[in-house]
């Protein structure tokens, strides 16, 4: 019995298990079967499915294989997508190593649909321009078939995709994509990472070139709601290191309208990780950035605001019309219109309008409005295009600012956007016009090149070098980053400029023949303030205002014109002074000393020595008795002159001196009374701009 | 009735010459006010002449002697001292009578009063209007002057120095105003 009974139990242990193993053989072979046979009828349906594919797209799609994995998925490899004027691969082409397709089961088994519910891209490849020309060819059928489509639910995530932005064999460059987009219902989510990465060749000589680091990446946040005609922007924000954007608004009829605000770090500090870290490293600098990573934005590196966005542009790719665009930057209101052509050379014309004194800011407060037209394209990773600008001063808020408007042409203006090249713009010609108390100053600027010598995290220098009227023109500005604005600091020097033809620069002010050296300094902070010095050898004095009143008022003819070994003088001028300081003039029969101040109430404070050769003196009648008191040996004579008053109606006083001691012996008291009254009387007649006395 | 037609007559003929000569003794009576205020300032009584020359301003707004009278007034208030009043009064003296021989003194008041209440944008106004008064060439001199004699008979004298102008009152330094 007992043995019975073991071989029974025996048997039912046996019994026990042979279900399962015969259940789960049973399902591999009925998947291995199912597998074969969906990969049969898939590879039989692959080029019907191309030639649906190319109906609905203008260029050509080709697919290397095609496989069907349990349950549901089907992969694609070696996918490509070529303008189909090309048959050859090495032409213009998208190409994707991997695509995978996952569909519902359940639809598939119980409604008998195939509904893609889920794509994905595995290092998809394309370079910059033919993506562009892709999008050209492709975009409205794309469109088209996506609003036929039927509304289901699906996903489409690409990893990895690069972007070939190479333009210089030598040096390979190219974007970074990773992209998760969810379309749920009428909702349309899309989020992921774009990345700057460097890239090398490797040892080989031949190869391609291989990701040796990686950029710090921006992150994108996308979420739209599907309507008609278009979709509402939920919400779109774009972040970095150095950048948080967010916008919200609707795309209607290609009609898009935006409101946003964004914070921006105009120093930024470029990071790269490499790209060979190992997993042990990887994990170590993931945990670094949890226990770093903040929700909220890091404002306190940034440096530029712009905020209250409200912007209305119509697309009709590739050209956008931007009706409006307005905003604040760091607290001044700006407003921008016109057009960008997205070609393959993007080219816009655009008119930018800031308004400096709506700031609580900004400390010219009398600067009304600073408007700039520009037109320009970007080819070759240069920004090309001339432009206008034109600042408008305030007379009423700063009465005793003497600039009323600056304007400016530019052409043949590039910009160069390529980070390798020092250089960063260069201006072919430039005229700028100044108006300035109700006269016209023109200056004239001809291949000016500006380059960036430092960057660092605070502080930019850039280096400006140009010929200048017959010499040469070169400086350097420092722009340091402070903790509430920047500051500007910078030194230019001249070198044997043609003063002979600066007549429409110091118009009303002097007519100079001559070299001109020097040093001209500009800073922002404390506040504005332009100083230096100036030097010209050898050179003549045309119709100088002082010189032509004494050739007027005491017959001295020849002060019209006086030939001169050197002018000089130093100066500083700000919003409270203008002073010109150690001024310098020698020549034969003249020479000058002194200083001369104007303040903003434009009064007058002023020492100048003035030695007038005996030769010079002894063309008036009105000085031939006075130069009979002095001796042959004595070569010129020297008045000291104290100025103070309005700048167009001077108070003078002549000085004491030894010549005028000299004089005044041998003048009686009666004659020194006529001079005076002369004096008096010839003030009074002259037009005063003073209201009455 | 002989009696009453000459008291008509005679009452007839008054109202007819105070008709007719009416106005002319209320003008009579500001020449008098004048009058008495010129003889009470010269006779040294500031208070009885401020009275009759405010009784000018405040009954005779167009009259001749209205200049006088504002300088006056202005005058005996920066005494009091009310500058505000003060202030007012020459204020008006300034912008209604712009060629007065008085007004540079005038400026220097109201310099003094800016001065005073420590109102830097006035003072400054001020300062500036003061210094390009008069364009002054000095070629033997060292400066050159003004004399006002006011309506209160104080000898006023403006002294112009190229690098600033003394105002004096009765001999005493009453204001420098410099250009630094």
């Amino acid at each position: 019995m007992t043995d019975g009974s073991w071989r029974f139990n025996i048997g039912k242990g046996k019994v026990n298990k042979r279900p399962w193993l015969w259940t789960a053989g049973v399902l591999i072979i009925l998947i291995l079967i199912l597998t074969v046979i969906l990969n049969i009828s898939v590879y039989s349906s692959k080029a019907k499915i191309i030639e649906i594919a190319n109906t609905h797209i203008a260029d050509r799609l080709e697919i290397g294989h095609m496989m069907y994995l349990f349950p549901h998925t089907v992969l694609l490899t070696d996918v490509r997508i070529m303008e189909k004027a090309d048959s050859q691969s090495s032409g213009r082409s998208f190409r994707i190593p991997l695509v995978a397709a996952k569909f519902s089961i359940w639809d598939f088994v119980v409604k008998r649909n195939l509904i893609i519910r889920q794509i994905s891209l595995t290092n998809p490849q394309v370079r910059d321009d033919d993506l562009r020309s892709f999008w050209e060819r492709n975009s409205r059928q794309l469109i088209d078939l996506f609003l036929r489509l039927p509304r289901t639910d699906i996903r489409l995530a690409v990893g990895e995709a690069l972007f070939d932005l190479t333009r210089n064999p030598a040096r390979p460059d190219g974007v970074s994509l990773n992209l998760d987009l969810v379309l749920k219902a009428d909702t349309l989510i899309l989020r992921g990472t774009l990345r700057r990465d460097k890239f090398a060749y490797p040892s080989s000589a031949a190869g391609r070139p291989r990701r040796v680091a990686m950029g710090v990446p921006l992150e994108y946040d996308f979420k739209g709601i599907l309507i008609d005609d278009g979709f509402l922007i939920d919400n779109l924000a774009v972040k970095r290191k150095n950048l948080y954007l967010k916008l919200w608004g609707s795309l209607q009829k290609m009609r898009l309208q935006l409101n946003g605000f964004a914070f921006v770090d105009t120093y930024p500090h470029e990071e790269y990780q490499s790209a060979d870290l190992k997993w042990g490293d990887r994990f170590k600098i993931y945990l670094r950035d949890l226990r770093h990573a903040s929700p909220g934005i890091s404002l306190d590196d940034k440096d530029v605001y712009i905020i209250d966005m409200d912007g209305l542009a119509d697309i009709a790719f590739p050209q956008v019309d931007i009706r409006h665009f307005r905003f604040n930057l760091n607290d001044m209101p700006a407003s921008v219109r016109g057009k960008i052509l997205l070609s393959e050379s993007p080219s816009a014309r655009l008119d930018i309008v800031f308004y400096p004194a709506r700031s609580r800011f900004f400390k010219m407060e009398n600067i009304k409005r600073v408007q700039t037209t520009w037109k320009g394209t970007i080819e070759d990773g240069i920004l090309k295009g001339r432009g206008g600008l034109n600042i408008y001063f305030d007379k009423e808020k700063s009465p005793n600012f003497p600039v009323e408007k600056i304007g400016g042409r530019l052409a043949e203006l590039e910009f160069f956007l390529d980070q390798h090249s020092r250089s960063v713009m260069r201006l072919g010609k430039g005229e700028i016009a100044m108006r300035l108390n109700g006269n016209t100053h023109r200056l004239d600027v001809e291949d000016v090149e500006v380059s960036l010598g430092v960057l660092d995290k605070k502080l930019k220098i850039f280096d400006v070098r140009s010929p200048f009227y017959g010499g040469s023109l070169q400086g350097r500005v420092w722009v340091t980053k402070g903790p509430s604005r920047s500051k500007v600091d910078s030194v230019f020097t001249l070198h044997d400029v043609d003063a002979g033809r600066l007549d429409d620069l110091l118009i009303h002010f002097a007519r100079a023949e001559g070299r001109i050296s020097g040093r001209i300094g500009l800073t922002t902070q404390p506040h504005l303030m332009l100083n230096g010095e100036l030097n010209m050898r050898d050179g003549r004095l045309k119709e100088f205002e002082f010189f032509k009143w004494l050739a007027e008022t005491f017959d001295l003819p020849s002060l019209r014109e006086v030939d001169f070994k050197q002018v000089s003088s130093s100066f500083s001028a700000d919003v409270e002074n203008l002073k010109f300081r150690d001024i310098l003039l020698k020549s034969d029969d003249v020479n000058i000393d002194g200083y001369f101040h104007l303040d903003r109430h434009n009064l007058v404070s002023s020492y100048l020595s003035l030695a007038l050769s005996k030769r010079l003196l002894g063309e008036s009648r009105k000085f031939r008795p006075i130069l009979k008191i002095f001796d042959e040996k004595v070569p010129a004579l020297v008045f000291d002159f104290q100025l103070s008053g309005q700048q167009d109606a001077m108070n003078f006083q002549w000085l004491p001196s030894e010549h005028k001691r000299k004089i005044q012996e041998r003048i009686p008291d009666f004659i020194e009374r006529i001079i005076e009254r002369n004096i008096d009387e010839m003030i009074e007649s002259a037009p005063s701009p003073q209201s009455p006395q | 009735m002989g009696e009453n037609r000459v008291r008509s007559r005679v009452i007839g003929i008054f109202f007819v010459l105070s008709f007719l000569f009416g106005a002319p003794l209320e003008a009579g009576e500001e020449v008098q006010l004048y009058r008495k205020a010129v003889k009470a300032a010269r006779a040294g009584k500031t208070d009885f002449a401020f009275m009759y020359y405010n009784a000018i301003l405040r009954n005779y707004p167009q009259s001749e002697y209205r200049e006088d009278a504002l300088f006056a007034l202005g005058e005996y208030n920066y005494q009091l001292p009310n500058y505000a009043e003060a202030a007012r009064m020459f204020a008006s003296f300034i912008a209604d009578y712009p060629q007065s021989p008085g007004r540079l003194f005038a400026l220097a008041y109201l310099y003094k009063i800016a001065k005073i209440q420590e109102n830097q944008s006035l003072i400054d106004d001020l300062k500036k209007e003061i210094l390009t008064f008069r364009q002054v060439g000095l070629v033997f001199k060292e400066f050159k002057e003004r004399e006002y004699h006011s309506p209160l008979e104080r000898i006023h004298r403006a002294v112009f120095h190229i690098d600033m102008v003394e105002f004096y009152i009765a001999g005493d330094l009453f204001a420098q105003v410099s250009y630094h």
